[in-house]
């Protein structure tokens, strides 16, 4: 019998190498550099719809009750997951490949950002929830890990969503920025949606009103 | 409220020097390509320099980018082979266990690969291929008969 571990021995080679070099050389201007145009493209539509979005949270923050920007559990009712499931389930459609964004920090998930990424549990929590809109659920850090042969504004059957901090109104409802993007004419767009409770499930009643959307 | 302590720069170099080895040789195993294995680790690491401080963990974050990197890659050159007929990248390691393996199906290989070289069980699997611990071990349990299977029939 072939034991694989030991036969995995073999794939080490003696040689060593450093690519330490070529890290950092390439490292400060990586994304300009070496992202393809498809991916380019895609994270122009995500900084417009970005750029749209964080002005739609700061004309919500204005008159408004303080809102709660950094917990994981916004409320003792209401589990992140919950919130962030339900402004999925906002913007999402049925899909072959769905991506998400771990990182809820719009405009910028590279920036300091002050809600911590999906944790693994949570998303194992949404794979699970979410096996009805795809079987191949997949979490990426940001847009731009999105494979340039997985790009969803290139393939049909591919969406990303990704989604802001869930912002508690201080009167039983929250606030989620969420948005899809997918081809041409799939429905892609996003804004900032109300979540009520609903028989226990947090769902989304539509849009907040006096925010900004955008989408085709 | 972020309580960990965001990653650096120093962060980053440390993982590759823990790891950079490791993940070389694992991408080449997945991929029978020293070009697309080498890119792989430098593109992955790249990239978390230019994003260091939103990267929680930093080593598993890098074997799931090398890897999807390396994925794109594959698919990227299937889809221009039959027309180009490219032969002028490296050819993989010349070894049975390397023959193989080129046999398998990708997400076959990966699971192999991440399973029997580099130590991963099958939750920490499914989180680095994005996908269900489930189907990681219906991957695992096809590749590792099928192998096996390879290898006797190599070994005679």
């Amino acid at each position: 019998m072939v034991d694989l571990r030991e036969r995995m021995k073999e794939i080490e080679q003696n040689d060593s190498l450093d690519l330490w070099d070529d890290i950092t050389a390439r490292a400060p201007s990586s994304d300009e550099r070496n992202t393809p145009l498809r991916s380019r493209v895609i994270a122009g539509v995500v900084a417009a719809a970005v750029a749209i979005a964080g002005l739609a949270l700061v004309y919500a923050s204005f008159g408004r009750s303080p809102t709660n920007l950094t917990s994981a559990v916004p409320t003792q009712d209401a589990a992140r997951v919950d919130l962030v499931e339900a402004g999925i389930r906002a913007v999402a459609h049925p899909t072959e490949l769905l991506f998400i964004e771990t990182s809820l920090c719009r405009p910028d998930p590279a920036r300091d950002c002050p809600a911590p990424p999906l944790t693994d549990e949570e998303q194992r929590t949404l794979a699970d929830r979410l096996r009805g809109l795809s079987d191949d659920i997949r979490f990426v850090p940001a847009g731009a890990d999105i494979p340039p042969g997985e790009s969803p504004d290139a393939f049909p059957g591919i969406e990303f969503v990704f989604l802001g901090i869930p912002q508690d109104q201080g009167d039983g409802t929250f606030w989620i920025e969420a948005n899809v993007l997918c081809r041409a004419e799939c429905g892609r767009g996003g804004g900032t949606y109300i979540l009520e409770k609903q028989n226990g499930v947090w769902t989304s009643t539509g849009r907040a009103p006096g925010t900004p959307r955008w989408g085709s | 409220m972020q309580t960990e302590r965001p990653t650096v720069a120093a962060d980053i170099e440390e993982a590759y020097r823990a790891e950079g080895d490791r993940l070389f040789y694992a991408l080449l195993a997945y991929s029978g390509d020293q070009e697309i294995a080498r890119e792989s680790v430098a593109e992955a690491f790249a990239r978390a320099l230019a994003s260091a401080t939103a990267i929680r963990e930093i080593v598993p974050w890098v074997w799931q980018v090398s890897f999807r990197l390396a994925a794109a890659e594959l698919r990227h050159r299937s889809r221009l082979a039959p027309l180009t007929e490219i032969q002028d990248h490296p050819a993989p390691v010349p070894t049975d266990l390397f023959e193989a393996l080129a046999r398998l199906s990708d997400r076959q290989r990966a699971t192999i690969v991440l399973h029997y070289y580099a130590g991963y069980q099958l939750d920490e699997i499914a989180t680095l291929l994005g996908t269900r611990r489930g189907t990681v071990g219906v991957h695992l349990y096809r590749a590792r008969v099928r192998l096996r299977r390879l290898l006797e029939d190599h070994d005679g």
